[in-house]
């Protein structure tokens, strides 16, 4: 009998005995790794206060940092780190341009210690920020043109104002397949006559802050009266048509501009030039008024502000890294610094006016917090 | 574990039963493939050292009567098992019976031949690897070889792939790996249906000749080799059952080979056996 | 009695038209085939074409030069060692995969519960990938960053890994299923434990085929871009003073990222990189593959298949 009896469910007990110690082995590596390394963001920062004294005295600059945010500014931090890596080996550095949306997100979670940004914050993500005691220090940067384009084959429009934008683009324009269609809203307001041609539109999703800048200058300065129309005669939108083709890469958005003869989009300053000079787009002068002066975009209307649809390019530090992290004030030292501030212009971007300049590096100078721009 | 096998006939624990050399005890066994009653109550004795036939129309339940002898049926999800078969007296289907343990002492020989991927040497030698055997493998494999008559033909080419083989000689070697073990008896499936004449007169000298060691049970669907080979037959047939008009298999007679052919007690094995019975 | 057939040249020679049905699936089949080689053939020549200054030029300053603000200097040398760190996670989680199509296929009992899992780990194949990147920030990047690092490689890696593992137990799954009954009852009959069946009889077996899931898992875990955008790879690192265990936690980047940042940069001139990123991608997952065909070729070889 003896024979016939070992335990016939042994193999499956072992099995399930295997992935049971697999796990806890698991979880328990995980949670002693853990407990090492789990220290607060004010642990961190308090200990890299402390090697920062020793840093100053002793020699080369360590530390590990992200830089996060809008991927407009990207080429520009891109070009900045790799210089500035080059002089500091110890630091390790690493950037990334999601968004400007991702990068507020993850700035005021107190993940990264630096995020740019295409536009200001909102008061709702500034929120955020205070409600995690996140204090900042808002630096402007540089001058992106947004720029109005449409195929180079397009020849029956050189010029748009912002009216004809928001007939063509805003809300309201929503579900408008040809250009003469804006024409029910460009004879509200004695606007005028586009076209009958077929009307493609083409833009950043709402993810970017190109987006965010366009319908903040355009649609909302229209919105607003900005541009001369009585505001209260009539309700105006605010929002962008909906039912536009989106992207978050610019050159697939330059794509469809190039696929139809009457397409419409915009795009930063630093697409467009590479587009036009490629013979892929062709740049819109633009207006702010109905039969206001037609000015191309170019390095020095934009810089001058006579090319009216221009956006800030920001940077965002946080406070206490700039009190304490050696690693991130030696970056940011060399951002605000004559030379890193070439990387601007050969990114493509327009350099801030001297007195702007001057004041964003007294604000990093002396490390002012809290809203600086408007 | 050791391999002696008369082990257990002199058990004084197990139940008494009558004839020391029963080597099966069968009692009411019904078997089911989910509501499929598709074996009922089944009784018979397999003698030690004899070779038993079972005969029968196909479906008749032949095939899975002979599963139950090593629990071959507890692989197949939907089988269930009712009724007592006992192995020199011990109950195969109590809870305590490790049927790995009934496996390595039941050999069982399947219908078409499956040999594994892998050397003619690997094949034979795989039951007594499994089974933990520790001492000289080529001199099991020789001697299996051998038995299933085989050796003179493979003895140069043990390394190469079993699949190589033809269907006789692989039907051989599943022969030769199934004795490899050493088992007490020997379950074979219709083993020479795929067979040409010579490769199963091989077989069937073969089964005389190891019948002095083994306990031997064959499925054959042909009458002149159950006549020819074995002592006992058993005849099954498949009725269909009034209420649920499924085909049930039933055991109809067992006796000595002879009586069965010649002098059946039944007129269905008659039919059967005299060929007027499909 | 039956009248002597006569059977002439006639009666046997094929018939045009007889087979109508089959000669139009006959033309619709190849026109398929030959468009999906147009197309894949299109996109190959194009993508080649775009990279073909850099690959003739620079092709191993290329390869081992990190991200670059300089078009001149710019390559993948940190896509590449991200995407083989990634790829390699992903093939030690392999056996994971592998044990649970193992065990849902040999030893769970067929129950509701299982029926559920397997149906469950079925549409978990078809979850887009994104979904698996959030999990991943989740579980990964935040939940175990003591043992991840927060946006690591490694926490990548798993993420990934989670994404390729329902294929993985899938295909391993067929092809156990796919293992002969016979050869099963075989090594049963011969006294061989449920794990020792499994062990010598039925992985062999179905090793070809889990293999053949294991190079479409690999593929895919190079390929995807929306799990690693997601858990945080970034577009350019430097690694400081960290040594190979600090960089494993710390940032990272891989190919398909090196593709989308390349793309997004304004220049035309971009363009090249992000055609000759794509074409280092194509050329790992083809190496990556190959190993595995190997593998399976011999193992086949060797179970006389
Ligand atoms: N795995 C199974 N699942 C369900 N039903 C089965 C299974 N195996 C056998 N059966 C059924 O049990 C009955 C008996 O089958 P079995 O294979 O025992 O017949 P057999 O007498 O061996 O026939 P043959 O001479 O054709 O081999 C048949 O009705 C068959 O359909
Ligand atoms: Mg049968």
């Amino acid at each position: 009998m003896q024979e016939l009896l070992p335990p016939s469910r042994s193999d499956r007990l072992r099995s399930v005995g295997l992935v049971i110690a697999l796990l806890g082995l698991f979880a328990l590596i995980s949670g002693l790794v853990d407990r090492d390394d789990k220290v607060t963001v004010a642990a961190q920062q308090q200990s890299a206060a402390s090697m920062n004294d020793v840093d100053r005295s002793t020699g080369p600059i360590e530390g590990e940092f992200l830089v996060s945010g809008s991927s407009t500014v990207y080429p520009i931090v891109l070009e900045q780190a790799e210089v500035f890596s080059q002089a500091n080996p110890g630091v390790a550095i690493s950037v990334e341009g999601p968004g400007s949306g991702d990068g507020a997100q993850k700035f005021c979670d107190g993940e990264v210690p630096i995020a740019n940004a295409s536009r200001l914050y909102k008061a709702e993500e500034i929120e955020i920020c205070d409600a995690n005691g996140i204090e900042y220090i808002e630096l402007r940067r540089g001058i992106d043109g947004i720029t109005v384009i449409t195929s180079p084959a397009n020849d029956l429009v050189d010029c748009v104002s912002f009216n004809d934008l928001y007939a063509l683009i805003s809300e309201e324009a929503s579900g408008f397949d040809r250009w003469a269609n804006a024409n029910a809203l460009t004879s509200v307001w004695g606007g005028r006559e586009f076209p009958d041609v077929a009307l493609d539109v083409y833009g950043p999703g709402e993810e970017s802050g190109t987006f965010d800048s366009f319908a903040e200058i355009v649609i909302e300065g229209v919105a607003k009266g900005k541009t001369g129309l009585d505001t209260d005669a009539r309700d105006f939108v605010t929002s962008i048509r909906p039912d536009y083709t989106s992207s978050p890469d610019d050159n697939v958005i330059l794509q469809g501009i190039g696929a139809s003869d009457y397409s419409i989009g915009w795009v930063g300053f630093a697409f467009a030039k590479e587009a036009e000079a490629a013979g892929a787009a062709k740049l819109l002068q633009v207006a702010k008024q109905d039969g206001g002066a037609c000015v191309s975009p170019t390095e020095e209307t934009i810089a001058s502000a006579a090319f009216p649809i221009a956006r800030y390019l920001y940077t965002y530090i946080n406070a206490d890294a700039a009190a304490n992290d050696s690693a991130v004030i030696a970056f940011v030292d060399y951002m605000m610094s004559e030379e890193g501030l070439q990387a601007v212009s050969s990114a493509g971007y327009i350099d801030l006016a001297e007195p702007d300049q001057r004041r964003a590096q007294s604000i990093w100078a002396n490390r002012v917090t809290g809203p600086a721009w408007e | 574990m050791t391999m002696t096998q008369p082990a257990m006939t002199t058990d004084p624990a197990t139940d008494a039963v009558p004839g020391a050399n029963d080597v099966f005890t069968v009692d009411g066994l019904n078997v089911f493939y989910g509501d499929h009653h598709a074996v009922s109550e089944v009784d018979l004795t397999i003698k030690e050292r004899e070779i038993t036939a079972f005969i029968g129309p196909s479906g008749c339940g032949k095939s899975t009567v002979l599963r139950c002898f090593n629990r071959m049926n507890d692989l197949i999800d939907i089988a269930r098992v009712e009724g007592t078969v006992r192995y020199h007296g011990v109950d195969l289907y109590d809870e305590a019976v490790d049927p790995v343990a009934v496996r390595r002492r039941i050999g069982m020989v399947f219908q078409k031949p499956n040999p594994f991927p892998k050397s003619i040497y690997d094949n034979v030698a795989y039951g007594p690897r499994v089974g933990g055997h520790k001492g000289n493998l080529d001199e099991i494999v020789e001697r299996s070889l051998r038995d299933a008559g085989l050796w003179d033909e493979v003895k140069d080419r043990l390394g190469e792939s079993a699949l190589g083989m033809s269907g006789g000689q692989q039907q051989r070697l599943c022969i030769a790996r199934a004795i490899a073990v050493n088992p007490d008896v020997l379950l074979m499936d219709e083993p020479c249906s795929a067979l040409d004449p010579i490769a199963t007169g091989v077989i069937e000298e073969l089964m005389k000749e190891i019948k002095s060691e083994y306990t031997i049970i064959i499925v054959t669907h042909n009458m002149q080799q159950a006549a020819r080979v074995s002592d006992r037959t058993a005849f099954f047939t498949a009725e269909i059952d009034e209420h649920s008009g499924q085909r049930r298999g039933k055991l109809v007679e067992f006796d000595d080979t002879g009586s069965i052919f010649s002098n059946p007690g039944d007129e269905r094995t008659e039919a059967y056996v005299t060929g007027r019975f499909g | 009695m039956h009248e002597r057939q006569t059977v002439s040249l006639d009666t046997l020679r094929a018939r045009r038209g007889d087979d109508a049905a089959g000669h139009v699936f006959f033309v619709l089949i190849t026109s398929a085939v030959g468009l999906a080689f147009f197309m894949v053939g299109a996109v190959g020549v194009d993508v080649v074409v775009e990279a073909w200054d850099i690959l003739t030029e620079r092709l191993w300053d290329f390869l081992g030069s990190p991200s670059s603000a300089d078009e001149a200097k710019s390559g993948v040398s940190q896509g590449i060692r991200g995407s083989i760190l990634i790829a390699a996670i992903v093939i030690l989680t392999f056996p994971v995969g592998i044990g649970a199509a193992v065990y849902l296929e040999e030893y769970a009992d067929d129950t509701w519960l299982s029926r559920l899992i397997q149906v469950t780990v079925r549409n978990l194949a078809g979850v887009p990938s994104i979904v698996y990147g959030l999990l991943g920030l989740a579980v990964f990047v935040k939940g175990l960053d003591g043992l991840t690092g927060g946006r690591s490689v490694i926490a990548a890696g798993l993420a990934v890994a989670v994404l390729v593992l329902p294929v993985i137990i899938i295909t391993a799954g067929e092809a156990l299923r796919a293992v002969p009954t016979p050869l099963r009852e075989g090594a049963y009959g011969l006294g061989a434990t449920q794990w020792e069946v499994i062990r010598t009889q039925v992985l062999p077996a179905a090793l070809p085929g889990i293999l053949t899931g294991t190079v479409l898992g690999i593929a895919r875990a190079l390929g995807e871009a929306a799990p690693l955008l997601v858990i945080g790879a970034v577009g350019f690192y430097t690694t400081g003073n960290q040594d190979f265990f600090e960089q494993l936690r710390g940032a990272f980047t891989a190919l398909p990222m090196n593709i989308a940042n390349y793309a997004r940069l304004p220049a035309e001139t971009w363009r090249g990189h992000a055609a000759a990123a794509s074409v280092v991608l194509l050329i790992l997952v083809f190496l990556i593959n190959l190993v595995a065909i190997v593998v399976r070729a011999r193992i086949s070889k060797r179970l006389g298949r």
